[in-house]
């Protein structure tokens, strides 16, 4: 188990106490195992050191026969070393990892040899040396070649005030190091990294108990910030008698430290004592096992750990790793929540549970799922339920709801419910046994209720339903911070400006939303006609680009620039060259506002608006079927039934493409997005080819309205019936989803209607759906639960309405995990995609010109507008990222390449020293000069150039919603020093924070 | 979740400056000093992207089977006389002859030199399955068969895999290169290699009409107020954040700068390829590999180097006659002009070029175009190959015969042809020519202990 480390840089030193350092005793038993024949050892050797900083001469020594032709050192820093300056060497330093290559002359040392390199580093806190060298990937010894391990290697740390270097004994007590933390964001400190051996025991246990307290991530609610959470991983070894069932128990050192979810135990705490009791399902605790659990917590200004740990009254000692060990893992509920949870007063009366095998505690064996809804009734007295399921081993035995108890605990029974599925059962609350009636409705409230179905087969339950409050009011507060009216704005459209953060503060986030539902469409297809057809789709292109800086529809616009990400047409595979901007014409408008284009005025423009992007996902879904574009892109056009005399059949492009990446995707899903699972562990499929096939000839008979495939209006109105469509329209049944038959002799538009009615309303297009737009407006994996409370709005808006997409919007944006404190999380947030970091740029700007060159730079950073590469848009929304231990998704990052990086920090130089070139592309590939150039205004800056960390907080104020680190902050500072004038000062100053990975990455 | 800093150890320093934010990469000829032996060697992938319809690109010649292809695809059968005559020298095929796509001379010229080889229907498959098999539901079948994405994952990291296969053969052979300056993982097509992503990092050298790489602009060397602004540039960049969203963006952008500049210069050298090799798409990326492989010395991938390219557009549900043989046109010219590049390198026998493509497509046609097809027709090219020859089973192209699969409840055969070879052997082959030994193998294709034979001696030993 490794600690997380954090940069000291963020920890305000304002307390730092003398500690004494500790080593991991463990480094030196682990090398001494593997350095039994060492062909190399390094001396490490501090000379110098100060309050932040110090110097080291760093010796290699050949101990082979043979000579070393070219090295490389590497080691790893414990702390937060940053090496400023190295010579005779080439340094790479990345984090904590540090690489040293030889310097060319210095490559060669010869046998028993030595050669040497020094440098001077930065530090904070502790300066710790490292006791594990690599030289060329081989372990090499430390401290003058000496083959017997150092068990410790201790170098105190100076106080702060202090110039001269000091050198504390070495010590064989390891201490963990107390954080001191009051600053803002605190980083857990302390525990040594451990590593894993090679099966030796370290130590033998002379303590009943072991308990490691590792707290994994911290954060402050506001920043800078008073009140924070924290999130911590508890380890546990028994090393008395074995335990049926275990209570630790232990004090905060803070009275304002507080335990808010945990898992898979319960807790209750006292003041700040607490006692944490094993899962009654599982709470056998044997001797010599290891188990752990988790929890969220809370504090104020500081969060020191506890000191003393208790199991069943006997006092535990430190944890020391022995491996192997016996590790007893429960099984852990199958969402663990990974984020404060969200405000316990949800303004609802509404919820929801999604029932399946896997969170049962612990968890059955079945495909058994349902859903559950639950409305409480106004004066809290009654609530109403309604409940199916399927798939279960048998009809159940027993339906019960149980509480109190969160997801991954069970609760006592609380009412006995029917056992057949049932709508509209009401519930009169009763004080029962274990809660009273007043407590029931908390234990709602803050969804510590759920749902268990039982069977014959599964007496303990077979699926089970947490019921979770749907938040579909705003936040607590109405009216947002101007933080948080910046960061909304970023997330919600293509760009905050301080007037569009000044009207929503005024205004307040519902009639902000109010305001962008009723704003009209900017027009994005009726440009231009003076222009030649070649070039028209480029125009379409610069029209995005100018609507995104200037149109006030900012919501519309983002929705449809995530839409046009799920239904793709894409202008690389229009067959005809010549005819690109016409055939996309109709499926813009249809994304923006909604086009029975029928209606299509002489002059290109529309009068019949049916509500796109702000609509419903339904009508997009039908008003796409029939696009003649999509006809063309996904070959929807001009298809017939089976003809057995030449053998020809319907083309599966379209209907394959509109289930998998349109409406449902290929595997089941819950409710949160999470794919369900067989058995046997295998992903279940939502459908096979033959419900491709079904759905094929179910949308026979459709074509261009024009009968000359050589005519570019054929772009200009939907797809129609077929002259022939009697002939031509596939009568005959077809499979449709989960087992539906869709009836022989329907008619053409009798087969589009049931097919797009049975896909859209299939269960997984909720999740499907929203899961995806959220990746699109605020973070690229989002919670399950996060889903799970948007996919409930998708699937009814409250007024008995799927699909509202104006619902759905608002609860992405304003859900807790879009708002709330989650944007210090691990994985939290999305790197902006070249569209919107260019827009956001321009916007932030206050940018002016015809944009010409504003489509190419954007295709060169790899999203060439309207011209995807396929229909699989430019990135997979399943994209992931691993990053050491940490493996997430991040759809956005798969444009982040060699080319395209370089191709964004050079926008930015352009943008700022240079000039973007005003380029137009045509279809034909053919580049010339057109229109105005971009010009940007930096002036208002420049009042502040006189005073840089005043220019520095302005921007990140105003960039970066107040999140700037300390040390970029630091950075940037020092880098203005060197910039004579105003005007120097105010670019380097943007450049750096426009091209720093923090802005990179909206958050 | 624990957290920890990428390890960057396995490939050394990337950057040669001398305070850790100044890149110089002028002294290349000390670079290729460090480079020793000989045992270099390649591989190609060319990733057809789409499902390239494999059975208008090899075609049955006798007249029979001839019939039969030409009864299946009545639009789009290619006329027999055009074809390409090729014979392979298979016990398998007896003496029965087979066609090229009449697009494809360059390419039949190599396979008449036996630089070339030809493996049958080759397709994703979790275990062996015959079609009674499949049709009962008795063995583990791909999941979600005939979805481009899905296909294409399928075939790029094989099953039970975490991560690209390129990428495990890599990471076990990574530290053959001594003095890595790159990457050994090279992606040149435009868009993200999931066959390079994994555990070791992959650089992107996307190709341009130039042929150059795009380097870090803005700062002029010896201004004082732009040193401070790329050394604040530099650092940031490279400092732990609290969140691994944000170091891994901070660790691509590192990387990015580091190696296109090094890329740069070396790419920059003025001595052309002289092999003439075509500005299309596809040749542009074998272009920008010929170059790799030339500055292997000094990039310090002296050893190893895996490429990964692609050519899209082989998904023709429609106009496929107007499509497809373009697509043919312009793989054999690259294809072919960059075997002679390697030619002229003087290393044609280590380094093998062979495709990929998610599936092969209906052998009946729809309208004017093909579906989504399962088995497919893959082909491995270079001195190493044991060209001129058939390995796997030519399959029967009959609809509704031993190897069309039928969908269980649809009664339209559509002639998706059950593979009978899986990438698992296909990959196999090109590991063992690659280096690895059999744990080796095991490890990079986990999954390959269910088909035998494991290997199938398209390649020559290792």
């Amino acid at each position: 188990m490794h600690t997380t480390q954090f940069p000291a840089t963020h920890m305000k030193r304002v307390a730092i106490t003398l500690v004494i350092l500790f080593i991991a005793v463990l480094f030196g038993a682990f090398r001494s195992n593997v350095s039994a024949a060492p062909m190399c050892s390094v001396d490490y050797d501090i000379n110098d050191q100060w309050s932040n900083g110090f110097r080291a001469d760093v010796v290699i020594t050949n101990n082979t026969s043979t000579a070393i032709d070219g090295w490389t050192l590497a080691w790893t820093f414990s702390g937060d070393q940053n090496i400023t300056s190295l010579w005779n060497g080439s340094l790479n330093q990345s984090g904590a990892d540090v690489t040293v290559d030889d310097a060319t002359w210095n490559a060669n040392i010869p046998p028993q040899g030595s050669v040497s390199f020094g440098f001077q580093s930065t530090y904070s806190g502790t300066n710790e040396a490292p006791t594990i060298f690599e030289l060329n990937g081989t372990l090499c010894n430390e401290d003058g070649g000496n083959p017997t391990p150092t068990a410790v290697v201790a170098t105190d740390t100076a106080t702060p005030a202090s110039d001269t270097p000091t050198t504390a004994p070495a010590t064989n007590t390891p201490t963990a190091a107390q954080p001191t933390n009051t600053g803002t964001p605190v980083p857990p400190t302390g525990t040594p990294t451990e590593e894993p051996g090679d099966g030796t025991p370290t130590s033998t246990p002379n303590v009943p108990c072991e308990v490691l307290y590792d707290i994994e991530n911290q954060w402050f609610n506001s920043y800078p910030g008073t009140d924070g959470g924290f999130k911590t991983n508890v380890m546990i070894r028994n090393n008395g008698p074995n335990l049926d069932a275990w209570e630790l128990t232990f004090t905060f050192p803070d009275e304002n430290q507080e335990i808010g979810n945990i898992w898979p135990v319960t807790a209750e705490q006292t003041g700040a004592d607490v006692v944490v009791s094993s899962p009654e399902w599982d709470g056998a605790l044997p001797n010599g096992a290891v188990t752990e659990f988790s929890f969220i917590g809370a504090f104020v200004l500081e969060n020191p750990r506890p000191r003393e740990f208790q199991l069943n009254g006997e006092t535990c000692g430190k944890f020391v790793f022995v491996y192997p060990t016996q590790t007893v893992t429960p099984t852990r509920p199958p969402q663990e929540p990974t984020a404060p949870p969200p405000p316990d007063n949800p303004d609802t009366n509404d919820f929801v549970g999604y029932l399946d095998s896997q969170y049962v505690v612990p968890p059955s064996a079945s495909q058994g799922n349902g859903i559950v809804s639950l409305t409480l009734a106004n004066d809290a007295k009654s609530a109403t339920l309604s409940l199916t399921y399927a798939d279960l081993t048998d009809t159940a035995s027993a339906i019960s709801i149980r509480g109190p108890a969160k997801s991954g605990a069970n609760g006592s029974a609380l009412l006995i419910l029917p056992s057949e599925p049932f709508e509209d059962f009401v519930w009169t609350f009763a004080d029962t046994s274990s809660m009273t009636s007043a407590e029931i409705v908390n234990a709602l409230k803050n969804g510590r209720l759920y749902i268990s179905v039982q069977t014959d087969e599964h007496p303990d339950g077979e699926i089970r339903g947490q019921l979770h409050p749907i938040l579909t009011g705003a936040p607590a507060n109405d009216t947002p911070t101007e933080a948080d009216a910046i960061r909304f704005l970023n997330q919600a459209t293509f760009g905050a400006t301080q007037a569009d953060v000044d009207h929503l503060i005024n205004v307040g986030y519902t009639q902000w939303f109010e305001e962008q539902f009723t704003l009209p469409a900017a027009d994005i297809s009726h440009y231009d006609v003076g222009t030649t057809n070649a070039v028209e789709s480029y125009e379409i292109k610069r029209r995005f680009f100018q609507n995104a800086l200037n149109g006030d529809d900012q919501l519309r616009q983002r929705m449809a620039w995530a839409l046009s990400q799920i239904f793709v047409v894409s202008t690389k595979d229009i067959n005809q060259n010549e005819w690109k901007g016409t055939a996309i014409r109709g499926w813009i408008d249809t994304l923006h506002r909604g086009a029975d284009f029928d209606e299509r005025l002489a002059d290109g423009s529309l009068d019949t608006y049916t509500g796109g992007a702000l609509g419903n996902y339904r009508t997009i879904m039908e008003e796409i079927t029939l696009n003649p574009g999509m006809g063309d892109f996904l070959d929807m056009a001009g298809n017939c039934k089976p003809d057995p005399a030449t053998g020809s059949q319907p083309n599966e492009n379209y209907a394959r493409e509109l289930l998998q990446l349109f409406v449902t995707g290929v595997f089941k899903l819950n409710l949160d997005g999470t794919i369900q699972v067989s058995a046997e562990d295998r992903p279940i499929e939502t459908y096979g080819n033959s419900e491709v096939i079904g759905y094929a000839r179910a949308l026979t008979a459709w074509d261009y309205d024009t009968n000359d495939p050589n005519d570019p209006t054929k772009f200009n109105k939907p797809l129609k019936l077929r002259a022939d469509a009697a002939d031509c329209h596939d009568t005959s049944e077809k499979q449709l989803l989960d087992g539906v038959i869709g009836p022989a002799g329907l008619t053409a538009e009798e087969d589009l209607d049931l097919a797009l009615d049975d896909a859209f309303n299939h269960p997984n297009v909720g999740p499907f759906v929203s899961r995806q737009l959220i990746q699109h407006f605020v973070t690229s994996d989002p919670s399950p639960e996060y889903v799970a409370r948007v996919a409930s709005i998708f699937n009814d808006n409250g007024s008995g309405v799927r699909g509202d997409l104006q619902a759905v919007v608002k609860a992405i944006l304003l859900d807790p995990e879009a708002r709330g404190n989650q944007q210090y999380g691990t994985t939290y947030g999305k790197v902006q995609e070249p569209t919107i970091y260019i827009a956001r740029m321009l916007r932030s700007l206050d940018a002016t010109g015809q944009l010409y060159g504003i489509p190419i730079e954007s295709a060169d950073m790899g999203q060439d507008v309207f011209a995807a590469p396929s229909v699989f848009n430019y990135y997979s929304p399943e994209y992931r990222v691993i990053y050491g231990d940490v493996d997430f998704n991040h759809p956005p990052a798969e444009l982040m390449s060699t080319k395209t990086i370089i191709d964004r920090l050079n926008f930015v130089n352009d943008l700022i020293y240079g000039d973007i070139r005003p380029t137009f592309v045509d279809d034909e590939g053919q580049s010339g000069q057109k229109g105005t150039s971009v010009q940007i205004d930096l002036s208002t800056w420049e009042s502040l150039a006189t005073d840089p960390e005043a220019l520095v907080d302005e921007l990140d104020r105003f960039f970066m919603h107040g999140t700037m680190r300390d040390d970029v902050r630091a950075l940037i500072i020092e880098a203005l020093e060197a910039e004579t004038s105003a005007d120097g000062k105010v670019k380097a100053a943007v450049y750096l924070v426009l091209t720093s990975p923090q802005y990179q990455v909206q958050r | 979740m624990n957290i920890s800093r990428r390890r960057f150890l396995t490939y050394g320093g990337l950057t040669l400056g001398a305070a850790g934010f100044v890149h110089q990469f002028n002294n290349l000829a000390a670079l290729a000093q460090m480079v020793s032996g000989n045992d270099y060697k390649a591989l190609v992938c060319i990733f057809l992207a789409g499902g390239n319809d494999s059975f208008n690109t090899v075609v049955p010649l006798d007249a029979d089977e001839y019939a039969l292809y030409a009864q299946a695809r009545p639009q789009l059968a290619i006329p027999q006389e055009e074809l390409l005559r090729i014979e392979p020298a298979d016990l398998t095929h007896g003496d029965r002859p087979y066609g090229f796509n009449p697009r494809l001379e360059r390419l039949h010229n190599l396979w008449s030199q036996e630089k070339l080889a030809v493996i049958c229907n080759v397709g994703n498959l979790v275990e062996p399955i015959t079609k009674a098999q499949f049709m009962a539901d008795e063995r583990v079948r791909p999941l979600s068969l005939f979805d481009h994405s899905a296909q294409q994952s399928q075939c790029q990291i094989l099953s039970n895999g975490q991560s690209g296969w390129g990428n495990r053969m890599g990471t076990l052979l990574s530290n053959l290169n001594g003095n890595a300056r790159l990457p050994l993982l090279i992606n040149v097509s435009s868009g993200a290699s999931v066959y390079l992503s994994g555990g070791s990092p992959y650089i992107t050298l996307k190709s341009s009409a130039d042929v150059g790489v795009e380097t870090l602009q803005g700062f002029e060397s010896g201004n004082t107020a732009d040193e401070a602004r790329l050394r604040a540039m530099t650092l940031m960049r490279r400092q732990a954040a609290d969140a691994p969203i944000v170091d891994s963006i901070g660790d691509n952008v590192s990387m990015a700068v580091d190696n296109a500049a090094l890329a740069s210069q070396v790419l920059s050298d003025p001595t052309p390829i002289e092999t003439d090799i075509p500005k299309s798409p596809l040749g542009l990326q074998m272009l920008q590999i010929a170059k790799m492989i030339r500055s292997r010395e000094a990039l310090g991938l002296n050893k190893r180097q895996i490429f990964y390219a692609t050519l899209g557009g082989f998904d023709t549900h429609g106009v496929q006659l107007a499509t497809h043989p373009s697509l043919m046109t312009q793989v054999d010219a690259a294809m072919s002009a960059f075997y002679e590049a390697t030619v002229e390198l003087g290393i044609e026998d280590k380094v093998t070029t062979f495709l990929l493509s998610e599936f092969g497509r209906t052998a009946n046609d729809s309208n004017d175009g093909t579906d989504h097809g399962w088995g497919g027709h893959l082909m491995a090219m270079g001195g190493a190959v044991n060209g001129g020859k058939f390995y796997g089973e030519y399959p029967s192209l009959v609809i509704g015969g031993p190897l069309d699969i039928v969908a269980p409840g649809d009664n339209t055969p559509r002639g998706r042809i059950l593979p009978t070879t899986s990438f698992e052997q296909y990959a196999a082959t090109l590991a063992e020519w690659f280096g690895l030994d059999a744990a080796g193998i095991a490890e990079a294709i986990p999954n390959i202990g269910r088909f035998s034979p494991q290997t199938l001696g398209f390649m020559q030993a290792p």
